[in-house]
């Protein structure tokens, strides 16, 4: 019977092998290919802030050259998992999606708000939004673009049966509360004031499809956009042709793209160099020095307010001291994460959201937290931490060296800590419950966005479990303010409260990278990682 | 006699296949309950980090998963067998043209490997055997020892770095066009199969080295030479017929291997072969993927195998008595 304890050796080999797979899953190699992004990360810009506030209707984009003739792109790209644009959450799915579609309004790589389909946009109270659309515009099936169209994909968005990411974002919109007021003017009646909802809708989910859509994009892909896609392989290629009939003249320059998707960065980068693409959309910025100066390849770069938080539960010991978390921020070295870890590619951080990038924050002026291990360890003493302290860190794969790094700088102040890496998804069930945390925030248009999700009383991420109703105060009267110097006090006060009370350790604000070979012209990487083929060209 | 050999021989594979549609079956049911067992959501991986835990709790319902274990294993094997594959959960497309393609890769790119690899390491077992102990002998043993160590992710990469990117040669990635010809096709498939042949060639060479001296040295090779035989002839007709045997277990095992496991060269080459979506399928966990790739590949291991020992039953007599005399 040598053959029967053949035949069960097998069944165990074949049993383990998906568990050996699953196994990997530990490992970190998927987590920068799927790194997922919520819905509306990118919402608007730091300008259109509130009530009367109107888009400048004038500043189409205006014929510049003539159309098509701009050659032929091959991009890399991760592989998407839906393509279904409402439904969209992973980069690979954006990066497919962006050039067949456009958006009522859209967010430029200077992360200003520009009109796309929508040409003004009004409000009195913040409440109720008026946009009027651009006439002319066709869809690939040669249909009319009207207000039936945007009542039916914000219908469908916020509709509670399709279960979009972007349901999550859009809380104070409901089915129906989009109306047609004639066919190139639609009304957004909002549950609650939002000062800054033209920022909102240019969330990554909100392209717009027709009306009459049927659903499935890979055989019926149907947008507005410079492009359309001609041809879709899951998790292989997709081919796009430009459209002839795009309402923005001369635009797009390419003649046509080819999207490969690639499972792994490292062969995106081979592939890269070698010239069988031309274009990556996405370089993850640990990787940025396996790319060689010289040899062909350029790196483009956009700051962005995207960064890790290591979020300390303030409810719990030992971290419901301040000063024990203060003591945590200053074991930190920013300048070498910086520098050794992001290649330059990054931006010293001060433990609070407002980033350089947005316009508010750009003169904030705030005392720098150098590292100082003398001083952590005196705050751990007076916290009654005289031996340090024993503490366990949960992060997911694709950041597990930032928490490495984190781990290593923190020990000589004598706080020791465990690392346990998790998949993401599993991260992502339990990450609120976490005592001490390290997840990646990417970048919002809204400079009030990040700290109203991170950290107002009682908000569903609030990771810190951190409390402030001055705080609170401060994001209510952001979204009230339309003045900029004033929005610029607000932004001050409020980061400096971040910075004194450390509900999380800020240390940077990554750079958005893409890659292009020295043969691409007018691609430039935009900080919400969209991309915008419109002006590219091939030589 | 030879009637009753041959209905024995009938008797042996039906029941060994009867044995291996029972173990398909329970790779199945072990997929489910290990899916079910491990942490992570499917509803969490579709939509994103930031779900909401309405909208995970519809994606579940969406693909019924608010049923009982059993009523959804029953659902979709009912569905497998009448070849209705679903979709897959993940991409929300047909699963069978999907995987069908992915295999047909991965299918060229073990038949390709083959080709080169079968003629190339018998040769030099053979060769190796003949000159034994010579320097022809210890330089292919020495090149043989060497390469079984040399793991596929290191040679590709600097199969890449010299050939693709110093000399540019042949593409970094093995994405073949859809209007190649076979030899377009090759040169795609080159590095790849490249970078998996040492370990193969190795290990074939050194059994078919061993079981060559073994028989060499057997009592009717010295009888054959003993009767004047040519010695071309005792090798050809003698030797190598039972020499080759345990080549073509060796060679059998690693067709699975080679059809399923290559998810490291299929990364590193981009290639869309099915290592690649099972590995996807297990990470997110897309139950209908994961299953109907382990079923096919869990089929492809057993058939290659039983294949394997058909053909070595049908050519050594001995085995052929031991299977058949056990049915009769």
């Amino acid at each position: 019977m040598a053959a029967s304890v053949r035949q069960t050796l097998r069944l165990v080999l074949l049993a383990g092998l998906p568990l050996l797979l699953v196994l990997a899953a530990c490992a970190p190699i998927e987590d920068t290919a799927d790194e997922q992004l919520e819905a509306g990360q990118a919402t608007g810009a730091t300008e259109g802030t509130q009530g009367t506030e109107t888009g400048d209707g004038s500043e189409t984009a205006s014929a510049t050259g003539a159309a098509g003739g701009g050659g032929s792109l091959t991009y890399a790209a991760a592989p998407p998992n839906t393509i279904d644009p409402h439904m969209m959450s992973s980069l690979g799915d954006i990066h497919t999606v962006q050039p067949v579609v456009n958006y009522l309004v859209r967010l430029g790589s200077d992360l200003s708000l520009q009109p796309d389909l929508a040409t003004e946009w009004e409000s009195e109270d913040g409440q109720t939004w008026t946009f009027t659309l651009r006439e002319g515009v066709t869809f690939h099936d040669g249909s009319d673009f009207t207000a039936e169209d945007v009542v039916a994909t914000f219908d469908r968005l916020v509709d509670p049966e399709v279960a979009s990411a972007a349901a999550g974002s859009f809380t104070f919109l409901e089915k129906g509360g989009t109306t047609a007021v004639d066919d190139h003017t639609v009304q957004f009646d909002l549950t609650e004031p939002v000062g800054d909802f033209p920022a909102w809708v240019t969330a990554y989910q909100a392209a717009i499809l027709p009306s009459d859509w049927e659903g499935d994009f890979a055989t019926n892909p149907i947008g507005t956009g410079p492009f359309e896609l001609t041809e879709y392989t899951p998790r292989l290629s997709a081919r796009y042709e430009r459209n002839p009939d795009y309402w923005e003249e001369g635009l797009p320059k390419l003649d046509s793209m080819e999207a490969i998707y690639y499972e792994d960065f490292g062969a995106q980068i081979t592939a890269i160099q070698s010239g069988d693409v031309d274009l990556m959309t996405l370089l993850p910025g640990d990787l940025v020095d396996t790319v060689p100066a010289g040899g062909g390849v350029e790196v483009l770069s956009a700051p962005s307010a995207t960064h890790g938080q290591i979020t300390m539960r303030v409810d719990m010991e030992p971290w419901d001291d301040v000063r024990v978390r203060q003591a945590m921020a200053l074991t930190v070295d920013r300048e070498q994460i910086v520098e050794e870890l992001w290649g330059g590619h990054a931006t010293v951080a001060n433990d609070h959201t407002l980033a350089p990038v947005y316009e508010e924050a750009e003169a904030l002026d705030l005392d720098r937290r150098a590292q100082d291990i003398e001083r952590a360890q005196q705050l751990l003493t007076e916290a009654g931490h005289p031996d340090g302290i024993d503490v366990e860190l949960t992060t997911y794969g694709g950041i597990g060296i930032f928490a490495q790094a984190v781990a290593e700088m923190a020990a000589p102040a004598g706080i020791r800590i465990e690392i346990t890496v998790e998949p993401t998804d599993v991260y992502y069930q339990h990450w609120t419950d976490l005592p001490l945390a390290m997840e990646t925030w990417l970048h919002r248009s809204s400079i009030a966005q990040m700290p109203s999700l991170a950290f107002r009383c009682g908000a569903d991420w609030n990771v810190p479990h951190w409390c402030n109703e001055d705080f609170d105060a401060l994001i209510g009267e952001l979204n009230a303010t339309v003045d900029e110097g004033e929005r610029a006090e607000i932004a001050a006060q409020m980061a400096a409260i971040l910075h004194e009370e450390v509900p999380s350790v800020i240390a940077w604000f990554q750079d958005t990278l893409s890659a292009v070979r020295d043969n691409v012209s007018g691609y430039e990487s935009h900080p919400a990682n969209f991309v915008d083929f419109r002006t590219t060209t091939v030589e | 006699m030879a009637r009753s050999a041959d209905s024995g021989l009938l008797r042996y594979f039906l029941r060994r296949l009867a044995v291996m549609l029972g173990l398909l079956v329970l790779v199945s049911v072990l997929i489910f309950a290990m899916v079910e067992i491990l942490p992570g959501d499917v509803g969490n991986l579709i939509l994103g980090q930031y779900a909401t835990a309405e909208n995970v709790d519809l994606v579940r319902q969406q693909l019924g998963l608010d049923r009982p274990l059993a009523v959804r294993y029953l659902d979709w094997m009912g569905g497998f067998l009448t070849g209705d594959w679903g979709d897959s959960w993940r991409l929300g497309t047909p699963l069978a043209p999907l995987i069908g393609r992915r295999l047909y890769n991965s299918v060229v790119l073990a038949g390709v490997a083959f080709a080169f690899v079968i003629p190339v390491s018998i040769t030099a077992g053979i060769v190796s055997a003949l000159r034994r102990d010579r320097l022809t002998d210890r330089v292919i043993n020495g090149i043989s020892v060497v390469s079984i160590t040399i793991p596929e992710f290191v040679s590709s990469m600097f199969l890449i770095l010299f050939f693709s990117l110093l000399l540019p040669w042949f593409p970094s990635s093995a994405m073949v066009p859809e209007d190649a010809g076979p030899l377009t096709t090759l040169r795609y498939l080159a590095l790849p199969v490249i970078a998996i042949s040492p370990v193969l060639i190795g290990y074939i060479a050194r059994t078919v080295r061993a079981s060559m001296i073994t028989e060499l040295g057997a009592d009717y090779t010295r009888t054959a030479y003993l009767k004047g035989l040519d010695p071309r002839t005792v090798i050809t007709k003698h030797v190598l017929r039972n020499a080759l045997l345990p080549a073509i277990t060796v060679i059998a095992n690693q067709i699975a291997w080679l059809v399923g496991g290559l998810v490291v060269i299929e990364a590193v080459f981009n290639y869309p072969g099915i290592g690649q979506l099972l590995l996807q399928a297990a990470l997110v966990q897309d139950v209908p993927m994961l299953e109907a790739i382990v079923l096919i590949l869990a089929a492809i291991l057993m058939l290659s195998n039983l294949a394997a020992d058909l053909l070595y039953t049908m050519l050594n007599p001995r085995v052929r008595a031991q299977a058949t005399g056990g049915a009769t």
